[in-house]
């Protein structure tokens, strides 16, 4: 096999752009492992020398260079490849911004639009401070999705945010919703008087939809990245957010959503809100809330993003009734209990949202005790590149999973080299997964879902096993992706669909019991 | 409410798609990028 890198020097594709060129080339010739299309920064660079792709050409990339590498069997199959790369890519430059005025600074843009709100930022992180402090100094709210960001830089960000009374969300920020407009990956939802401070991602969105599902309404829904409520940073954008809810007119009920804070963090978060006018609930995460329960009577504190959602919409709809997670599986458990073979006793979690997967540890932790993830620091820690054992829970749109490929929310194919491994394991029950939908999602993550559950049902029937997929939706009822045709093409795929990710792991668990 | 959009597009795509007015940049890394030394010579600029 020939090792062949070639560079297109001075031409800029942001990262998804090119893993998802990458990607569709890649599928079409089966070797996923064998291209890559990057730009040629350093990091980059270490990705694809980590993956054997890189030679001493790629080397000699350039950060605003593109490298495309691929091992082949010959020049004549390179050229095939590149051809079609650079025709992808030319097509993405005609097609868009024709009617468009192009900018390549945020310079440019400011020097000639002075009304701007709000700004969405995705650069690599090494670049991303740095513009986030142009915007700032402009009195422009920032989302930063950005990860990579470090410490010292999203301290400084977000006091310079506080002194001007903006929002600097972030870092690894990936979901808000202002007055109505969804950033970031978000979610057509109803407009109503619930605001939301979360992390945030995935733990956001499946709140926000599982409320506005039932009816009711977001006002605003803010994110502070997760590193927001350490000691380190003090939970200062979440204080600015709060301080924005609590003075808006059109928010009734606040809500926050986060992992555990510190306890000096998370007392001064609760001091704040503890006298407010407006209902207050907590989820912090992992976090046993009874020691917050007796100092802060007023304020609602649940153990998972389910119950934070049933509760609120329980306070708004005394009639509301959940579905009674027992009557209503009892059957299927019994059935797929009865179904496993001995040695299927685990538990394997594919998740591209990491609150979700957070959340999903934290449930098999309290019934099982030992469950390895990446999500997890301790010796229970997966690193990317080792298998999965007994229960694991894997977040494939952690920072570690995620370098040189783009987030699953954007590819959701990326799943399939792991859940192959997944399927492979003879002491696998159930594979726990989810789907997002909404704006800057996949436009049709089912359809690719349910060909690798049918790929991975050959794998499993050829040992005479079956595994039980279990999938939560993460989504709106009002999402373009169309949430009932998401949901009917899985269930006719034999994939079992739960209204949250709380009530898939519920159930995972029951049938491994 | 006017948004502008550095990084990826397929943010910039959800914005339009919500019929926000969106701008987005067409970013690219500055010729000879070194990320920190970027930082000190805008520090050294703000002092002026």
């Amino acid at each position: 096999m020939l090792l062949i890198n070639r560079i297109i020097k001075h031409t800029y594709f942001d990262s998804a752009t090119l893993m998802l060129v990458s990607s569709k080339i890649a599928l079409s010739l089966d070797s996923s492992k064998d291209i890559a299309v990057m730009m040629g920064s350093q990091m980059n660079k270490e990705v694809l020398k980590h993956s054997g792709l890189l030679n001493e050409d790629g080397e000699m990339a350039g950060a605003g260079d593109i490298i495309i590498a691929a091992r082949v069997e010959n020049e004549e199959k390179f050229e095939l490849i590149f051809k079609q790369i650079h025709e992808q890519l030319q097509s993405k430059v005609s097609i868009k911004n024709e009617d468009e005025k192009q900018y390549l600074s945020v310079e440019g843009v400011l020097k000639e639009h002075n009304d701007i709100d709000f700004a969405v930022v995705s650069l690599p992180g090494e670049y991303a401070a740095r513009e986030v402090k142009k915007l700032l100094k402009q009195n422009i709210n920032v989302l930063l999705f950005s990860d990579n960001v470090s410490l010292e830089d999203e301290i400084e960000l977000k006091q310079l945010a506080i002194e001007r009374d903006l929002l600097m969300m972030g870092p690894d920020c990936g979901t808000a919703m202002i007055n109505g407009v969804g950033l970031g990956f978000s979610n057509k939802v109803k407009k109503g008087d619930i605001g939301v401070v979360a992390a945030s991602g995935t733990g956001l969105q499946e709140f926000v939809c599982l409320v506005s599902n039932e009816g009711f309404g977001i006002s605003d829904a803010y994110g502070t990245g997760g590193r927001d409520l350490s000691d380190d940073v003090g939970g200062k954008m979440m204080l600015q957010c709060l301080k924005r809810l609590k003075h808006d007119d059109d928010t009734d009920v606040i809500v926050i959503l986060s992992k555990p804070p510190s306890v000096e963090v998370g007392r001064n978060v609760l001091e704040y809100l503890k006298d407010s006018s407006k209902k207050v609930y907590v989820c912090f995460l992992g976090l046993d809330s009874n020691i917050w329960k007796k100092e802060y009577g007023t304020i609602v504190f649940c153990h998972t993003i389910t119950q934070l959602a049933d509760r609120v919409i329980q306070d708004k709809n005394p009639d509301y009734i959940g579905e009674d997670f027992n009557r209503k599986y009892k059957n299927l458990i019994e059935e797929k209990r009865s179904g496993l073979h001995e040695e299927q006793k685990y538990i394997r979690g594919l998740y591209c949202g990491g609150t979700l997967a957070s959340e999903a540890v934290i449930a098999i932790q309290r019934e099982f005790h030992k469950v390895y993830s990446n999500v997890l620091k301790d010796e229970f820690r997966i690193g990317r590149f080792e298998p999965s054992k007994r229960h694991s829970i894997i977040d494939l749109g952690d920072d570690e999973f995620t370098k040189g490929k783009v987030h699953p929310m954007i590819d959701p194919s990326l799943r399939w080299d792991r859940l192959c491994e997944e399927v492979s394991d003879s002491t696998v029950a159930v594979v726990l997964l989810d789907l997002e939908i909404g704006y800057g999602s996949h436009k049709d993550p089912a359809s690719i879902l349910v060909q690798e559950v049918k790929n991975a049902n050959k794998i499993t029937e050829k040992k005479g096993r079956q595994i039980t997929f279990i999938c939560s939706i993460c989504g709106s009822v009002l999402d373009e992706q169309g949430y009932f045709e998401q949901e009917k093409k899985l269930t006719e795929a034999g994939v079992i669909i739960t209204r949250s990710n709380d009530e898939a792991v519920r159930l995972a668990i029951e049938i491994c019991k | 409410m006017k948004v502008i959009n550095v990084g990826l597009e397929l943010f910039h795509d959800s914005l339009k798609n919500q019929n926000v007015k969106s701008i987005h940049v067409k970013w690219r890394p500055p010729a000879n990028s070194n990320a920190r030394l970027l930082e000190i010579i805008d520090k050294i600029r703000e002092r002026g």
